[in-house]
């Protein structure tokens, strides 16, 4: 059985879903990269919306997309020292 | 009695001086080199950590300006800063202790609720007792136990977690040196012998944190 993943591996997931999609995604097919329950994608999504790390961009047909923001690219770019500050540390 | 001129002190200042610049410094350079992880991820245990550091910065630093205020005038700004200083110093290493601890053991806390404010009024509860009243050494073996409680269930929770803490015994040592630093301020007059051993042994564990987070955080 796969290990469930920390909070962090999910922020992690779910930005490099977005990354991995040009920098623009739909909700609908980052809930279902994301590999989440709704509820818990909602969550989540809010979370990322709440920490800066993700955007939420309206097109002309006033439909909803994810990119990342500054603060999300640097994430993805420190999250190996976090992991490692977090392991070795015990936090 | 006028100010005497920080050169003409003698050995002990520069000691003192050299001590408190090496912890404060480290404390420091912790709370800002975690400063960045900080903000990306707002993780709990990081924050608990980084206001660890943050108080035993401010601790030895209101420590510092005791020592210093006692070489330099034998009447200093009187006793009321003295107190307040004494103050500033207990209730910070408590909390530092407390929450260098806590930073570790927290995930294991089935109530979420954020705990941070109740080591504050705890520290600072214990702190007035001991600057304010006479008996300072029954609060002193009060803080050690607390710190002793703290360290057996961090030692426990590191026993059974799959993610052992490779400096426990570094964040355990922290707090004692803590209390011995209190011990040797507020009663006993040690040696210059005495407190050359006690400052090395403090400043190698706070060097020791340094490394590691210098290490870990490389840019």
């Amino acid at each position: 059985m796969a290990k469930k993943r920390d909070k962090l591996e999910v922020i992690y997931d779910m930005l490099r879903i977005i990354k991995d999609k040009h920098n623009s995604i739909k909700p609908t097919p980052l809930l279902r990269f994301s590999n989440l329950s709704t509820q818990r994608f909602q969550e989540y999504i809010k979370e990322l919306l709440e920490k800066e790390l993700v955007l939420e961009i309206k097109d002309k047909k006033n439909k909803r997309f994810y990119s990342l923001s500054e603060k999300g690219f640097k994430y993805l770019e420190r999250y190996s020292t976090i992991k490692e500050f977090i392991f070795d540390f015990g936090l | 009695m006028p100010f005497r001129p920080i050169f003409l002190t003698g050995p002990h200042l520069w000691l003192e001086l050299f001590y408190s610049l090496i912890i404060i410094l480290s404390s420091l350079f912790i709370y800002l080199k975690t400063k960045e992880l900080y903000d990306l991820t707002q993780h709990q245990g990081i924050k608990y950590f980084r206001n660890s550091f943050l108080l035993f910065g401010l601790a030895f630093f209101s420590r510092f300006i005791i020592r210093i205020m006692n070489f330099l005038s034998d009447d200093p700004l009187g006793r009321g800063f003295h107190q307040f200083g004494l103050f500033i110093f207990i209730y910070a290493g408590i909390a530092a202790g407390l929450l260098l601890i806590y930073s570790i053991v927290w995930k294991n806390i089935k109530n979420s609720k954020e705990k941070e404010p109740y080591i504050h009024i705890i520290s600072l509860i214990i702190s007035a007792f001991i600057v304010f009243t006479s008996k300072k050494p029954n609060f002193l073996f009060l803080i050690a136990a607390l710190f002793i409680i703290a360290g057996i269930l961090a030692y426990q929770y590191n026993k059974k977690s799959e993610n052992k803490i490779k400096l426990l015994i570094v964040y355990l040592l922290l707090p004692t040196a803590w209390i011995l630093n209190a011990a040797a301020q507020i009663f006993i007059r040690v040696s210059i012998t005495t407190a050359l051993v006690l400052y090395t042994l403090s400043s190698i564990l706070f060097l020791l944190i340094t490394y590691r987070v210098s290490k870990v955080i490389k840019n």
